[in-house]
């Protein structure tokens, strides 16, 4: 454990259609960069990030938004304590997307998962194509907390994480653990190594 | 430029031996094929979708950019200097609207397309692939009337194309991996089925058939890659599967690799470039990366965007050199690497085509990437951590400064070998360029190209495929292979151990240019040690293999 006191580690991971803007507004609020020719995130990315007002150590995966890496992205939002679905304002398309999603995560039937809806690109206003009183209907009948975003312009983008930390749940069960003077106590011995004959 | 003045003069000595109508067909074709590739490739800069303001601006820009750069006289500008730009951006779709019945698209050098065997388009190098169903299905109709013929699912084609629009009366000739040397300009198509796809190269290159499979057997292979041979399966299901949502941002990637079989040595002539670097510093770096054990990592790879610095891998994980370009390449193209720590299926094709492996990939500097590949996908957090062990070693300070060193440096530049081997500046010695292939470890050693007097694309290109004709065509076993064209003169030297292959000024007597050779030759292998790699095995002892012994001793 840190000096900082008990931060508090959770998974974060986005989802959404290729191009809805995962990776720019990961960015902009790690590293507070954005560019306008941002390159298809491979597989997944991994990023951290704390935000020590809320004592929460955000550790992220940017997930790739092309089809063919579907299938992983279980293996991304198990475990998760937030999931931020991330839309394109400006297509249709990518709002239908961000829509199964929703579906795929509400069939893993995790109540206790923090569900986001990001509209992403809202500098893009002039060529909008799915209105925000949409989007903030479907987000209250699912139960999603829903905001539009500009991750070239960072509108509302701290807000988004900002609002996902306050929600996660307040540690209790590891505000004991380190207690002072007592003795730690390491976790399992080293598993051992498989030995294989060949 | 003297070069590019050297070029011309070359090219127009050349010409002279032809026909002189043939000739003027051929120069004012070569001028407008120039014109449209300049055209393109300043297209280039733009984003993928482009208008044509977009364009107009991207050509103006190129122009300042040209200006700025370099005042020779070459077709393109340097694609390997990318002053800025991202890799990934050379490789966007150059005329994402042609299709196949307009005139720039079939000027184009060579074309490469992949559709499925029920006609559906994939893939198309050039233009807009869904546009060319009527093309795709007039190659199905050659196919499947001439292929029976040949049964291997390879076949080859030739004939003469009359004039850009023109029809092309193709004369159908049996061609397998023969020395097809045409007059240039003869149009030639290759045919590859793999599966349920079917590869297509009709290409006005002058590469022999074999080198052109090469290449698209490299393609298929990097479908592979993408895909696994998985994507059979859903062709049995479905014969109308669309793979292109599959496939979708991909293009690139298929077009770099395109690329690359004819700009990078290690695909022109197969092998691994690895970074020149003193033993004790490399032996040390693969012990940091043997120093993090984690179960089920079968490999760890240290490298930069085009030379290799550490593998350390285990016995039964086969790295052929074909895997780790396409590797190696689909990490250098893809910049989001650099922004983060990523995690990503990727298939090694020669060692098991129909599963996926995870590879961790994370840059440790600015230029060096390091790559865990594992069997385990949820292997990332412990990778991560070997990580944080590899990076700390790299930044002591002695280990730092050599690496610096080694990656500032080419160490195999012709101006830094000694004077009897060549040695020497420009104009100084008659050596322009060499590549040392080492047949056991499959490596090769190389000086950078883009320096003059190699400066021009169009004179690398042809300096290039003057070695991937050296190494390919059959020479009835000749230990020493010469060949004068135009404006420089190469020679190569294959010996049991090793192939030697150099470039020289075009006025090099036989008799220097051969014992130039030999002290390159010896010089380089006096320093093999500290220039080849030995692959490292990953154990928790470390014993080396056969072959790092060999390199070592």
């Amino acid at each position: 454990m840190s000096s900082q006191g008990n931060i508090q580690p959770a998974k974060l991971v986005l989802l959404g259609d290729m191009g809805a803007g995962k990776s720019s507004l990961v960015l902009r609020f790690v590293k507070g960069q954005f560019t306008d020719y941002q390159e298809s995130t491979i597989g997944a990315a991994f990023l951290t990030k704390t935000v020590p007002e809320f004592k929460v150590k955000f550790e992220i995966w940017d997930t790739a938004g092309q089809e063919r890496y579907h299938s992983l992205a279980p293996m991304y939002y198990r475990g998760a304590a937030a999931a931020i679905i991330v839309y394109d304002i400006t297509s249709t398309e990518s709002f239908n997307r961000a829509k199964n999603w929703v579906r795929e995560l509400q069939r893993q039937g995790n109540p206790d998962l923090i569900v986001a809806l990001a509209g992403n690109k809202a500098d893009l206003a002039g060529q909008r194509a799915v209105e925000p009183s949409e989007a903030q209907g479907y987000a209250d009948e699912n139960g999603l907390y829903f905001i539009e975003t500009s991750a070239k312009t960072s509108v509302n983008v701290g807000d988004l994480f900002n609002e996902i930390a306050k929600r996660l749940p307040k540690p209790k069960q590891v505000a004991k653990a380190p207690g002072s003077g007592n003795v730690v106590l390491t976790r399992d011995a080293p598993a051992k190594k498989k030995q294989q004959c060949c | 430029m003297t070069v590019s003045e050297a070029e011309g003069e070359g090219a127009v000595g050349e010409e002279q031996k032809r026909e002189p109508e043939e000739l003027a067909a051929r120069v004012a074709e070569e001028e407008e094929e120039d014109a449209d590739v300049r055209e393109a490739e300043m297209a280039d800069t733009g984003t993928p979708r482009l208008t044509r303001e977009e364009v107009e601006q991207g050509i103006a820009r190129m122009d300042q950019h040209v200006d700025r750069e370099s005042r020779d006289q070459s077709a393109g500008t340097d694609a390997s200097s990318s002053s800025g730009g991202s890799y990934q951006k050379q490789f966007v779709n150059k005329a994402p609207n042609e299709d196949s019945t307009m005139p720039s698209w079939r000027r184009r050098k060579k074309h490469m397309f992949v559709f499925s065997n029920a006609g559906k388009p994939v893939f198309s190098r050039y233009g807009d692939e869904q546009m060319m169903s009527t093309f795709f299905a007039a190659a199905q109709a050659i196919i499947s009337f001439v292929g029976d013929k040949w049964g291997d699912g390879l076949l080859s084609m030739e004939g003469g194309l009359r004039g850009p629009g023109g029809g092309s009366p193709w004369k159908r000739k049996a061609n397998r991996d023969s020395r097809a040397q045409g007059p240039p300009g003869k149009l030639k198509a290759l045919f590859l089925e793999k599966g349920p796809l079917t590869f297509v190269c009709v290409s006005r290159t002058d590469e022999p058939a074999s080198v052109l499979r090469h290449q698209l057997d490299l393609l298929h292979s990097q479908f592979i890659s993408i895909l696994t041979l998985g994507i059979e399966r859903a062709f049995a299901r479905s014969a109308s599967f669309d793979m292109r949502k599959l496939l979708n941002g991909t293009g690139p990637l298929l077009r770099s690799v395109i690329h690359s079989g004819t700009w990078d040595l290690p695909v022109v002539l197969g092998g691994v470039a690895p970074l020149p670097l003193e033993i004790g510093l490399r032996k040390q770096i693969a012990q940091s990366l043997q120093g993090c054990f984690v179960p089920d990592v079968m490999c760890s790879l240290l490298f930069t965007a085009d030379r290799v610095i550490c593998i350390s891998k285990r016995k039964r994980f086969k790295l052929n050199h074909k895997d780790l370009f396409l590797f190696t390449n689909f990490v250098r193209l893809n910049d989001s690497f650099k922004q983060s720590e990523s995690f990503t299926p990727f298939c090694f094709p020669s060692f098991n085509p129909s599963a996926f492996l995870y590879v961790y990939v994370s840059y440790v500097t600015e230029d060096v990437c390091l790559a865990f590949v594992s069997g385990r996908a949820d292997s990332f957090h412990e990778l991560a951590e070997a990580k944080v062990f590899v990076e700390s070693f790299l930044r002591q300070p002695t280990v730092r400064t050599g690496l610096e060193q080694a990656l500032r440096e080419d160490t195999l530049k012709v101006r830094e070998l000694p004077m009897s081997a060549g040695g020497g500046f420009v104009g100084e010695t008659p050596l322009w360029h060499y590549v040392y292939y080492h047949k056991g470890l499959q490596q090769l050693l190389s000086p950078r190209m883009g320096a003059p007097p190699l400066a021009t694309r169009e004179c690398q290109k042809r300096v290039l495929r003057g070695y991937q004709e050296m190494s390919t065509a059959s020479y009835d076993g000749m230990t020493v292979r010469w060949r004068r064209s135009g404006s420089f003169t190469i020679i190569a030297c294959i010996s049991l151990d090793f192939d030697l292959y150099a470039t020289f000024d075009s006025i090099v007597d036989a008799g220097s240019a051969v014992r130039i050779c030999n002290q390159l030759a010896q010089y380089i292998h006096s320093k093999e040690r500290d220039l080849l790699m030995p692959v490292f095995q990953l154990k928790s002892n470390t014993r080396t293999t056969a072959a790092a012994r060999r390199a070592t001793l």
